[in-house]
């Protein structure tokens, strides 16, 4: 069976076939030929890379063989001898016969296994040592990488002593590095506690990783130690008492003989000829008893402190095992000879990297049906790239720094979320721990939430510590309920959003269709001139109006979720950021199950958290502070969620400082955001207001919590997206109080429909209008370009709505009266008027974006169809103006 | 909220790099792409990689280690040190499936790793995830 | 509190915790020749041994415990140490 894909892989092997045979011969010429050797092994490479995608294992493992002679050939581990071009050539050969069979019959020839087999068995039988058994390599590690064992020389020998005489009894001695992320306090974490809980601990050294700060500036919250330990404990054990710092432990099996130093004051070597003569005699007897007596013997003449003192206690620990290695021993005793050399001992009994086996911290076993903390469900490849993701930005930092390896990761995880459909606030914590990583110039921030995600449900402090949330929570998305409810689960039907949205477009055009209902009836009587035909589509508008809004409604709750989906995250947030900034803070949450519209919840999550933070970093002050204030200690912050008429409103409450207004002049005043007369006239009210303003930001210094100082500005802008507003009121001293007002459904705009240019007609945002007036055309003040008109003593700028669309300033259509109809909009803070032709209905109308070519354009939010089919368009005013 | 993909804001589909000195590697990855619905384009070595990266935008690259003129290693840990490229996503595809050999990989910087031979259907899922298209 | 604090001195006794470390570091910050016991210490936070090696006053007397005392000795007891870069 010939596919697209076999046929480019039969010809691939060919070429690659007879690219290695001809560099075979290159080589068989010039064994140093580097670049032979190389172009060799990457076409066996290749061809074992692609053979891989077919199922054809005999065809495959032969290849693999062939590869691992090759890389012994190009490592210098295998000599490339006639014999040896001959053996690969017939390898060449054979797997080439294959590749012929496979273009004419799709298949592998009968008896191809046994051959393969064979081959193979002849192959790896060349190969050196230990190599080629890739069965036999340790299981994927997490972090692969080896521990640096240059620090166990700087032991103290007592401990090097106990831990060989252990090591050579028979017991597996392993390394233990660990270097605690720096925030692992704030994680309850005690390292020294959990190393003194390894047994046998045959050495620690504890070592800060930096120097230490003067002692006024020393954080003590921020751990910086770093540990190393040797024992003879079962590497399952200390995988099992490490497996919640995992990421952050290195474990090496250490060779015995690495632990051998000799240490001391030098000596006269000639002092010692006569022992040194009868140490060597007895090495290669074999003698140990006369040896042992030898060496005790001396020990009693010589001060503890000398080389030769350390080269003694090292000979008799090395005797005192089961089956002395003549090597060490010979080797201390050349150290005692020289006198003043260094310890040299035999060929492979040194660390050397080769015998040390890499780490296996093997990583908790993970459950079947992984539910992951806050997570929700998220499928087993998500978790697998998302450990990768941990594990990358555990490993020491590259030359590019910390943006060099963290940007990849903030993209990759950002867009993970997206791929599985997290919610929104997911979104926002993810990307303001970046923000919080690259202001503080390290992983911790976005570690810890990984390490979150990460965390099987059930063992994550975020769960136990239940909050008002809690019995709302995530029912809504994942149908959980509390046990004994089984019945009742069952009924939960989750259905995809695009359904629901499919659903929500139907609606909007049903409203439509029936909206063109009254222009019949207009017609029946117009028209045909029949008023009880008018009457009757009348009275069915009526009836099929109240049933679409019903609908409208009914479907609207299906995308309704309680606001407990975003404040889920405040507790475990406001308890970490209370404990880095030293605060007592008591978080209280309240109508948590008060329910808004799907977008509106995910919109809103980065504005609240920036609005959390700001309270907690500038609003609440430390606890003297406070008590000196006469407060209490503990400071709260209460989140609420309330509906009011159509509205819902959310408030971040809290007793901090509060806003000073005359702080906020005088900061604005030298940012020369308002001027001195500005300054002067303005209320109290109007002093706090001026945090909305784009890049204000009354902080002293930036802390690294709320990320860049983010200002109000963006929480006005990201609450504005959803048609919302909002609002900050502060008492000096007592405490401030953000109010969100948001809209229940982003689905339904309500416009005012004007008429401008001649008969055309455009949607302005209900949520813009100020008023309607009619303004006098003699009224209208001129300033060369601009027009002005004075409205209850403020001078109002006027702008003609044509000319602002860029339509050709068409013959004036007014009404024949001598007044102008302008709209008062709000925009921004300032009142504009907007001249039009004619003021229309206002109406409610499902906005559609525009799509396509169209989406490019700028100053409107989207379009509408109306009743008699014509086409609404609706002004972004924000763009325009 | 968090960027996402380059090709976003064009409302293009993602766009995927790979680099693989394998003919039939190349065409597996393109043919398994292609039909999820992702634009691939493909480079011959890590330095054809590093060049195509710099000449258009793309959303994620899977890389192959061992190549001729420049190897995956060195591409990734290039592309690493380029402000203007490095957040891009690299996925490792490897023939080796030790535990050094994936360590390596991500400290040269890639973001995962796959070993050889890939699953068609592991690889759509670990790209789409990765440049975050729902299933 | 695990610290008694006199005129000169601290005394730690049984298990010293995170929460302990900010009192002790604010009296090292004040006396900066104190010193202090540990001879009823059954354990010491992470932190609190960062802070002693940071601060690195007198101690008068090791942990009872002898695992612990030997660690603590090695670690604190070291005068090299003390310019370790």
């Amino acid at each position: 069976m010939s596919t697209p894909l076999l046929d480019r892989f039969v010809s691939e092997a060919r070429d690659l076939l007879q690219l290695a045979a001809s560099g075979l011969l290159v080589l068989e010429r010039n064994p140093a030929d580097e670049a032979a050797i190389n172009d060799v092994f990457r076409s066996v490479h290749t061809l074992k890379g692609s053979a891989g995608l077919f199922d054809f294992p005999a065809f495959t493992k032969l290849v693999h063989a062939g590869e691992d002679v090759l890389s012994a050939v190009r490592d210098g581990r295998l000599g490339l001898t006639s014999e040896l071009v001959d053996t690969l050539l017939d390898t060449l050969d054979q797997t080439g016969a294959w590749i012929d069979a496979i273009a004419s019959d799709g298949v592998l020839p009968a008896g191809a296994d046994g051959l393969s087999k064979e081959m193979t068995a002849a192959l790896r039988a060349l190969l050196p040592g230990d190599f080629g058994t890739p069965e036999a390599e340790a299981p994927i590690a997490q972090t692969g990488d080896l521990v640096e064992l240059d620090w166990l020389a700087g032991l103290p020998e007592q401990d090097r002593l106990a831990a060989f005489s252990a090591a050579v009894g028979g017991a597996g001695l392993l390394a233990i590095e660990y270097v605690p992320l720096e925030d692992c306090f704030f994680s309850g974490e005690d390292p020294f506690a959990l190393l003194r809980q390894v047994t046998p601990l045959h050495s620690l050294s504890i070592e800060a990783g930096e120097p230490w700060p003067e002692i006024d500036n020393l954080d003590p919250y921020r751990c910086v130690l770093r540990f190393r330990a040797l024992t003879t404990a079962p590497r399952a054990d200390i995988e099992a008492l490490f497996r919640y710092v995992v990421e952050q432990v290195r474990v090496a099996a250490v060779p015995p003989p690495a632990l051998i130093s000799v240490g001391g004051d030098r000596h006269e070597g000639p002092v010692y000829g006569d022992f040194v003569d009868d140490a060597r005699r007895l090495i290669v007897a074999g003698d140990w008893p006369a040896f042992r007596q030898a060496i005790g013997a001396l020990r009693q003449f010589t001060a503890p402190t000398l080389r030769v003192g350390s080269a003694l206690r090292w000979l008799e620990v090395v005797l005192a095992a089961p089956d002395p290695v003549p090597g060490w021993l010979s080797g201390l005793v050349d150290c005692i000879a020289d006198g003043d050399a260094d310890l040299v001992l035999p060929a492979a009994s040194g660390p050397a990297p080769a015998t040390v086996s890499a780490v296996a911290p093997v990583p908790p076993p993970i459950p079947s049906s992984p539910g992951r903390t806050g997570l929700g469900t998220i499928s087993p490849m998500a978790i697998r790239i998302l450990e990768s993701q941990r594990t990358l930005l555990g490993l020491p930092l590259p030359p590019g720094g910390l943006a060099a390896r963290l940007d990849s990761v903030a993209r990759t995880v950002a867009n993970l979320l997206v791929a599985e459909a997290r919610r929104a606030t997911d979104s926002a914590l993810w990307s303001a721990a970046v923000d919080a990583a690259m202001a503080q110039d390290g992983v911790a921030p976005v570690v810890e939430i990984l390490d979150q995600w990460l965390t099987p449900d059930g063992m994550s402090a975020a769960d136990a510590m239940p909050t008002p949330g809690d019995q709302t929570r995530r029912r809504a998305e994942t149908g959980d309920h509390p046990g004994g409810e089984v019945k009742q689960a069952s009924r939960v039907l989750k259905v995809d959003q695009a359904k629901v949205d499919a659903l929500m477009t139907l609606i909007g055009e049903l409203v439509v269709s029936k909206n063109s209902l009254p222009f019949l009836a207009r017609r029946a009587e117009q028209v045909h001139g029949s008023r009880e035909m008018s009457r009757e589509i009348k009275d069915l508008h009526a009836v099929i109006d109240r049933l679409a809004q019903e609908m409208q409604t009914a479907i609207m709750a299906v995308r309704m979720l309680p606001v407990s989906e975003m404040f889920d995250r405040f507790p475990r947030l406001v308890r970490d950021v209370a404990r880095k900034l030293g605060k007592r803070i008591d978080l209280s949450i309240e109508g948590a199950d008060t329910e808004a519209d799907k977008n509106i919840i995910e919109a809103l999550g980065d504005p609240l958290l920036h609005i959390v933070r700001n309270a907690i970093d500038h609003g609440i002050e430390t606890p003297d502070l406070r008590e000196a204030a006469g407060k209490s200690p503990q400071a709260t912050i209460l989140l609420r969620a309330f509906q009011e008429s159509d509205q819902v409103i959310i408030e971040v409450l809290d007793d901090g400082r509060g806003i000073d207004p005359e702080k906020i002049k005088a900061s604005a005043l030298k940012k020369g955001v308002i001027d001195e007369n500005c300054a002067a006239r303005l209320t109290d009210q109007e002093a706090v207001n001026l945090v909305f303003t784009p890049g204000f930001s009354t902080a002293a210094k930036v802390s690294d919590l709320s990320g860049r100082g983010v200002g109000m500005d963006v929480v006005v802008t990201g609450v504005e997206k959803t048609g919302g507003s909002v609002a900050i009121t502060s008492v000096k001293g007592r405490g401030t109080t953000v109010r969100l007002s948001l809209p229940l459904s982003m689905a339904v705009t309500r416009v005012m429909v004007v008429e401008a240019g001649g008969g055309m007609l455009f949607g302005i945002p209900m949520e813009h209008i100020a008023e309607t007036v009619r303004v006098h055309r003699g009224a209208v003040r001129r300033f060369k370009q601009a027009e002005a008109f004075v409205l209850r003593d403020a001078i109002v700028p006027l702008i003609r709505l044509e000319v602002l669309l860029g339509m050709p300033s068409s013959v004036w259509i007014g009404d024949g009266s001598e007044e102008d109809a302008v709209l008062v909009v709000r925009v921004g803070g300032n009142l504009i008027g907007l001249l039009v032709d004619h003021f229309r209905e206002g109406m409610d109308i499902i906005l559609k974006p525009f799509d396509g070519i169209l989406s490019g354009i700028r100053g409107y939010s989207g379009s509408a169809l109306l009743g008699d089919g014509r086409v609404l368009l609706v002004l972004n005013l924000k763009e325009l103006l | 909220m968090a960027r996402s993909r380059e090709s976003e804001m064009n409302g293009a589909p993602p766009h995927i790099l790979v680099v693989d000195d394998g003919i039939t590697m190349r065409m597996f990855y393109r043919s398994v792409l292609e039909a999820a619905g992702f634009m691939v384009e493909e480079a011959t070595n890590g330095m054809e990689g590093y060049e195509k990266v710099l000449a258009q935008p793309f959303d994620l690259m899977i890389v192959d280690i061992n190549m001729p003129k420049m190897d995956g290693y060195s591409m990734i840990r290039t592309i690493r040190n380029d402000p203007a490229v490095r957040m891009i996503p690299a996925v490792v595809v490897s023939t080796e499936a030790a535990a050094k050999d994936s360590a390596r990989a991500l400290e040269a910087g890639a973001n995962f790793y796959l070993v050889k031979p890939v699953a068609p259907e592991d690889l759509t899922e670990v790209v789409r995830m990765i440049v975050g298209v729902a299933a | 509190m695990p610290f008694t604090f006199t005129k000169n001195t601290v005394t730690a006794k049984e298990t010293c915790t995170v929460e302990d470390a900010l009192p002790l570091l604010e009296f090292l910050q004040s006396h900066p020749h104190a010193k202090i016991n540990l001879g009823p210490c059954d354990h010491l936070h992470t932190a609190i041994l960062q802070v002693l090696l940071a601060a690195r006053p007198q101690i008068t007397q090791m942990p009872g415990d002898p695992p612990l005392a030997h660690w603590l000795t090695q670690t604190l007891g070291s005068p090299a140490r003390k310019t370790a870069k």
